[in-house]
């Protein structure tokens, strides 16, 4: 795998780089040992180490963007992969954070490097940097707008402690990160990250979701184990819209937030809208058989003048509309047959008020804007009075 | 999320407005009455909540049929001009579309070589939100035109509304309705018409 992703697109220069030796020493060894346990390639065992392994050396002190020039420019294999990883390693860190047990290697390492734990330590701790270093990572852009096929390690988080060095576990690792630029801002705090690999399909799914602000741009990174070409991301960020707002439905339909999957939570917002709509339809039946005998405009007036003073009344106001029409009500009252009927058909409707009936509260407004269920109590507030009305009636 | 005041207060009141034009002191059958009712109903709802595309589809929708034009005028006002001609083909600029269109032959196209591996699970589960995708469309005025997020959106609004709806239509049985005192003793209060 790793011929095939080092040839990266070759818009390196060459170093400008400031090493820091020290840490970079230490996992410089470390890489070497682990270069020599590698069987898959030949290529990186010691000899081709010391040359790659001192630009590696460099490397590893590098912060990531700069790494990222030195990876295109030597067109060998073992130090692109190496210095991709080492660039990329301490950004896939980040992700595998969360979830340690799902190291996975990509497929074409897998032999290498899994059972050392201790870097894989440690790299989870620096990750830790890593992910609080991220900020930091706004001058990157100089691959921006490259988002094809050719992955870029795009160093988006700033790595500029002497955190490279983490990946020298996966030196074989295709760790390429790719930033599908949709623009030429970086902004640190506001970016949505997400990590690409290319090729593997390790299912690990971390998602650093740092989406702060709002941008005009959003910065998405592929995650890991997912194929990094335009069209999925897009179609992935869009995917991503569409769970959110699954989510928030979820939430607004009763019941909904048990189920899982899409179908069958679409199934229960269908069904839901289908019997509010059936609702209205039973309500607007209600309403026109007691309608004749209402004298709308009066109440109207009334009502609306009501409705202006409920948002700064407080609930002896709605209950004092609600007296009133009542008494406008009654006063063109007639025949009560119909209603007997209108009373029949609505036992067998499904209504969820009549367990609200239960409760004689205090009155509330008639619309309050606090309360979240809208209908329920000025309907406690109807029947309240309504029964007082009655007592007072007989 | 729950409607906000000023919506309910919009409303109910050009609710009233409708049921007061349209309904009250006219001979009409029952089933006329229903309809004109439902019909302000909805109007007003829709005119409510006019940041909504689902709410212009509406009315639109509402008044192709002539018959409810009348009604429409008197409760929209001066809106109703403006509510009832379509803006810019339909709200989807003509790019989107074209969008919409590769986007939808793209993923024919890996379809068709993805037919190869049989049925799955994970087709099945697409091809299931996707047929209710398109059940959901017909039921949100307006959703044939939208894609999945904007459906998704616009449902959410429709919940609402239609929930705020139902909330007041209710209400206004409740208060409009002339109580029954053969129904209503000191045992039966409780359970008002239930």
């Amino acid at each position: 795998m790793e011929p095939t992703r080092s040839s990266d697109a070759g818009s390196g220069n060459s170093g400008t780089y400031t090493p820091e030796i020290a840490e970079s020493i230490r996992f410089e060894e470390e890489i070497q040992s682990l270069m020599r346990e590698n069987t898959m390639h030949p290529g990186l065992e010691p000899p081709p180490v010391g040359g790659g392994g001192s630009s590696f050396t460099a490397l590893l002190g590098l912060p990531a963007n700069q790494a990222v020039e030195l990876l295109h420019e030597p067109e060998s294999e073992e130090s692109p992969a190496v210095a991709i990883a080492s660039a990329s390693g301490g950004e896939m860190w980040r992700f595998r954070l969360r979830d340690p047990k799902a190291l996975t290697l990509p497929s074409g390492c897998s032999p290498t490097f899994p059972s050392n734990a201790a870097l894989v330590e440690r790299a989870a701790r620096l990750s830790v940097f890593a992910t609080e270093d991220s900020p930091e990572a706004a001058s990157v852009p100089s691959h921006s707008g490259d988002r094809s096929t050719k992955p870029k390690a795009e160093p988006a988080d700033s790595d500029s402690q002497p955190i490279c060095p983490i990946p020298g576990e996966r030196p074989q690792r295709p760790a390429k990160r790719k930033e599908a630029d949709k623009g030429n801002k970086v902004k640190g705090p506001a970016k949505k990250t997400k990590s690409a690999e290319e090729g593997s399909a390790k299912g690990a799914e971390e998602n650093t979701s740092g989406s702060g602000e709002k941008l005009p741009y959003v910065h998405v990174r592929a995650r890991r184990g997912q194929a990094t070409d335009s069209h999925s991301l897009a179609e992935r960020a869009r995917r991503e819209k569409i769970n959110a707002r699954m989510k928030l439905l979820q939430e607004l339909v009763p019941g909904c937030s048990k189920i899982s999957g899409t179908a069958l939570v679409l199934d229960e917002i269908i069904n839901h809208v289908q019997s509010l709509q059936r609702q209205v339809e039973v309500l607007s039946m209600r309403l026109a058989a007691v309608n004749p005998r209402i004298d709308f405009s009066g109440l109207d007036s009334f009502l609306s003048a009501e409705c202006g003073r409920v948002t700064v009344g407080d609930g002896r106001c709605g209950g004092g509309m609600e007296q009133s029409a009542w008494m406008e009500a009654t006063a063109v009252n007639e025949g009560r047959r119909q209603q007997q009927q209108i009373w029949h058909v609505d036992s067998v409707h499904p209504h969820p008020t009549p367990s609200v009936w239960e409760r004689v509260d205090s009155p509330h407004l008639f619309i309050n804007p606090g309360t979240s269920l809208f209908g329920y109590d000025p309907s406690n507030s109807v029947a309240s009075l309504h029964s007082n009305q009655l007592k007072t009636e007989l | 999320m729950h409607a906000s005041n000023s919506f309910t207060e919009i409303f109910l009141k050009h609710m009233l407005l409708g049921l007061q034009n349209g309904v009250a002191s006219k001979n009409m059958s029952f089933l006329q009455r229903k309809r004109a009712i439902k019909l302000t109903a909805d109007v007003a709802m829709a005119f409510a909540k006019d940041g909504a595309k689902w709410s212009h589809a509406l009315i639109m929708n509402l008044s192709k049929k002539t018959e409810n034009r009348t009604l429409l005028r008197s409760i929209l006002g001066r809106e109703y001009e403006r509510l009832t001609k379509p803006c810019l083909s339909w709200k989807m600029p003509r790019a989107k579309k074209i969008l919409q269109r590769s986007f939808k032959m793209h993923s024919r196209i890996k379809k068709g070589a993805r037919q190869l591996r049989g049925v799955n699970a994970a087709s099945v589960r697409a091809g299931a939100a996707v047929t209710r995708t398109k059940v959901l469309k017909r039921l949100v005025p307006g959703g044939e035109h939208l894609d999945d997020s904007s459906l998704l959106e616009e449902t959410l609004d429709y919940v609402i509304s239609l929930r705020a709806q139902v909330d007041l239509m209710h209400l206004l049985v409740k208060a409009l309705d002339v109580p029954n005192p053969n129904l209503c003793n000191k045992g039966e209060s409780g359970e008002f018409l239930f």
